[in-house]
């Protein structure tokens, strides 16, 4: 009986048919590794333009093969910060690797990491949102976590270079880029929203609806052992445990409207009593640098800094940046308990219902 | 584990066959067995040891049973008993119990039919060891296909192979691979066209309500016959011939000849060991139709414990029965037609099947038959906007306006190519013959459905 001209013996057939797919798969996957657009295995290759644009698939690959002194971390509130402010004022080389919304636990995580992994690790710069204090210490803001990326374990970064819908979102992209004309985006411009909203009272109010009033809240003692479990294992243990390493803490400045909102829900005494107990804590150590911009009413009710009740704009982003160089907005053990006397004095007396006069 | 996962594909499959093949060479009969039952078990517990756990209950039970089934007096009582315990165990599992075992439908119609065959004395070798295999065996045992003992055990016995384990293997390769594309690259793609329709069935124009229900008349194939084509490909390369599952289900021109194409091992467990004892048709018209009925509302409730399930198989068994009615009419009937109409109720049956409750099919069926709206929706057309598209239109900027997401025709596209390929490509795995053509076809499945895994969606009939 004839056989067609295509017809293969059985073993050429297999080993035919595996050596396609494994070439194929080789080829796919090697293109992702050398391109390395989520720096998993090496840091930027010669030649490779890279935009940088998601946080959770990117930091932790910049966290761990870049080359850095100085890791600027937080969350949306960090994400305007200009590294290259710090680096000017401290003859640093910084990254900035922000997470929007995440907890405490998620930004440490990070921290830990870049303690790590680098040696020469000199500055830890980082933004404590007010928010977030009473937490559970090991919450997580967010649930679809590429772990594949952040572990250690070389069997499963098949996810990462054998992923068409990643090879597409990542490494695609960055020949698109290229193509297109693009320059490596800068830490500086990383995740900088601030010219993408509208800012003013308008804007903070499209997106704030004011609550009704609720009964005043005490600080509990469940809320204590919250947030000092919180306080302790993922801001002052890395501080402990790296005493060479100078901790830069910022507690960002919320608007008005956020002290307007807290007032509200009766939860303004609960909030600036927890924040007490954690500055107390904080400045008993040597190599933490807390700045607070709470009593700074030029800016805390400069509603045109504001695009929403919390996220301010550049100019503010800037300058604190530029303020961690001075002490004018340090707080330390000296001047801890006047900070919180002038916070009580001012957000306890303020006429909130003056903001919402025409 | 699935099949459609790394660690199967990438290591569990090749270490097996390998290791398998050189142990049949050391002609150790129970260290082959001893190793399959091992990489069995291995595959459900990775899974969920649960599952495993029941799976090992379930072998101890059974086994101990079977053991008195041949008391001369109490025989018969101790199969019924055997037979209501793996009844019983599944309906309690199903109704009460608010956990998932994986395979758990599948091996308790195993254990059944091992129970029936060994009362019948058509079991000879009883072993444990050949216990265990059979009813532990790995590529059926999440979905099939439904088995007898003897046609997994005899396959160890052969002294003499007709075929050479690479024939074996080639073949297997090839059917593995065309499986594994029909469920990652098909299935799972109409999966999420599906998914958005019964999501937003309250927003749905009629357009996209006759979309959403062609859409899984097709997800469900492909998902279905892909595993079904996975398995029979990985026991093939391991040198065990399951048998086929599906025939070309949707090219049937009525329902008895639907069934004969679909899920082929369910229709023939449920004629042998449900449909024959309650006496076929050797009982007259009336009994006949009653029986089928029985048979159908056990099919929909063995698939899931919503009254959804009993109504898809209700509708089946009230079409089986009027079909036998009018059997000499419908031969006389022009084949389009034939086909047209099976075709339509079987499409309109699966709306009960995908349902999530009774209410729901009924609006969708509304939705159908409203006739207004006749927009298909972004958000359904984004679901076949796969990665393959964004790199075309990324990559070649003229036909952007073709592949982009709002001319509707990427989805279309996929659909037309998925209609064809459900009645052009054939199901049954006939002579094989190793091409060049195959090979690159294969090669080219495994490679692109391999970089497909890392959005896996579960199989269908795995939550049975």
């Amino acid at each position: 009986m004839k056989t067609s001209k295509t017809t293969m013996k059985s073993k050429s057939f297999i080993i035919c048919t595996l050596l396609i797919s494994a070439v194929l798969l080789v080829g796919f996957a090697g293109i992702t590794v050398y391109v390395d657009p989520l720096f998993h295995f090496h840091g930027p290759s010669k030649g490779i333009q890279y935009p940088l644009y998601d946080e959770r698939y990117m930091n932790d690959g910049i966290v761990r093969h870049y080359q850095y002194d100085c890791i600027m971390t937080g969350t949306s509130l960090t994400e305007n910060f200009n590294p290259s402010i710090f680096d000017e004022q401290f003859g640093t080389n910084t990254v900035k690797v922000p997470f929007s919304g995440a907890s405490y636990k998620e930004v440490n995580d990070i921290v830990e990491k870049a303690l790590k992994e680098q040696s020469n690790l000199k500055y830890v710069v980082r933004g404590l949102d007010g928010n977030k204090l009473i937490s559970d210490k090991d919450s997580m803001n967010y649930e679809d976590y590429p772990d594949y990326l952040y572990d250690n374990n070389l069997f499963n970064d098949v996810k990462y270079v054998l992923n068409k819908d990643l090879y597409v979102k990542y490494t695609e992209y960055v020949f698109a880029f290229m193509r297109l004309g693009g320059n490596s985006t800068t830490f500086d411009t990383y995740k900088n929203w601030a010219g993408l909203y509208e800012y003013g009272r308008d804007a903070i109010l499209s997106g704030y609806e004011r609550p009704d009033i609720e009964e005043e809240k005490e600080l509990s003692e469940e809320d204590v052992e919250l947030l000092m479990g919180n306080l302790m294992q993922n801001v002052i243990s890395p501080a402990v445990n790296h005493p060479d390493v100078e901790f830069y803490y910022i507690v960002p400045p919320y608007s008005i409207f956020f002290y307007d909102d807290l007032s509200r829900h009766g939860e303004l005494n609960r909030y600036i009593d927890a924040w007490q107990i954690a500055f107390n804590e904080m400045v008993k150590y040597s190599n933490i640098h807390l700045y607070s911009y709470s009593t700074k009413p030029e800016i805390v009710e400069n509603l045109n800094y504001y695009m929403d009740i919390v996220h301010y704009n550049q100019e503010v982003s800037n300058y604190i940046i530029e303020s961690l160089a001075g002490s004018e907005d340090q707080i330390t053990q000296k001047n801890v308990a006047q900070h919180f006397a002038r916070m009580r004095d001012h957000y306890l007396r303020f006429d909130y219902d003056a903001l919402f006069d025409e | 584990m699935e099949f459609n996962s790394y660690l199967f594909i990438l290591a569990m499959l090749p270490i097996t066959v390998i290791v398998f093949r050189l142990l049949q060479k050391c002609n150790n009969r129970y260290l082959s067995i001893a190793f399959l039952v091992i990489a069995s078990l291995f595959f459900v517990g990775n899974r969920d040891l649960y599952s495993l756990a029941f799976l090992l209950a379930s072998i101890v039970v059974n086994y101990a049973i079977a053991g008195f089934l041949k008391h001369p007096k109490y025989g018969k009582l101790i199969l019924a008993f055997g037979i209501a315990v793996n009844v019983g165990t599944l309906a309690v599992v199903r109704y009460f119990v608010d956990r998932m075992f994986i395979g758990i439908s599948f091996v308790t119609f195993q254990q059944i039919i091992f129970l029936v065959d060994s009362y019948k004395g058509l079991i000879d070798d009883k072993s444990v060891a050949n216990y265990i295999f059979y009813i532990t065996y790995f590529p059926k045992y999440v979905q099939g296909p439904i088995v007898k003992y003897d046609t997994v055990v005899s396959c160890l016995n052969k002294e003499e192979r007709e075929k050479s384990a690479a024939d074996e293997i080639s073949c297997g390769l090839y059917y593995f691979a065309i499986g594994l594309a029909k469920k990652v690259l098909l299935a799972d793609v109409l999966a999420k066209g599906v998914s958005y329709g019964w999501n937003n069935l309250e927003n749905l124009s009629s357009a996209e309500a006759v979309i959403t229900i062609l859409l899984f008349t097709l997800q469900i194939y492909f998902d279905f016959s892909g595993y079904s084509h996975m398995a029979i490909g990985v026991s093939k390369m391991i040198g065990i011939d399951l048998p086929d599952n599906f025939d070309n289900p949707y090219i049937a021109k009525d329902i008895s000849d639907f069934w004969g194409r679909w899920h082929i091992s369910l229709t023939n467990f449920l004629r042998e060991y449900i449909y024959i004892p309650l006496g076929g048709n050797r009982k007259g018209l009336i009994r006949t139709l009653i029986n089928i009925l029985i048979v159908y509302i056990i099919s929909g409730a063995w698939h899931g414990a919503a009254i959804t399930f009993v109504i898809w198989g209700l509708l089946h068994g009230v079409a089986s029965c009027i079909h036998r009615v009018i059997k000499p009419i419908w031969k006389k009937v022009p084949g389009i037609i034939q086909w047209a109409c099976t075709f339509g109720f079987v499409n309109f049956a699966w709306i009960f099947f995908r349902a999530p409750s009774v209410e729901a099919a009924f609006m969708m069926i509304k939705k159908v038959f409203a006739f207004e709206q006749f927009y298909t929706s972004e958000a359904l057309k984004t679901c076949f906007h796969t990665a393959e598209i964004s790199f075309l239109a990324g990559r070649f900027a003229g036909f952007n306006d073709w592949l982009s997401v709002n001319s509707g025709k990427p989805m279309y596209a996929f659909v037309l190519v998925a209609i064809l390929l459900m009645f052009l490509a054939k199901d049954k795995m006939e002579k094989f013959r190793p091409t060049i053509w195959r090979s690159i076809l294969a090669g080219s499945c495994l490679f692109f459905s391999i970089i497909s895994l890392s959005t896996v969606v579960g199989f269908i009939y795995e939550n049975f």
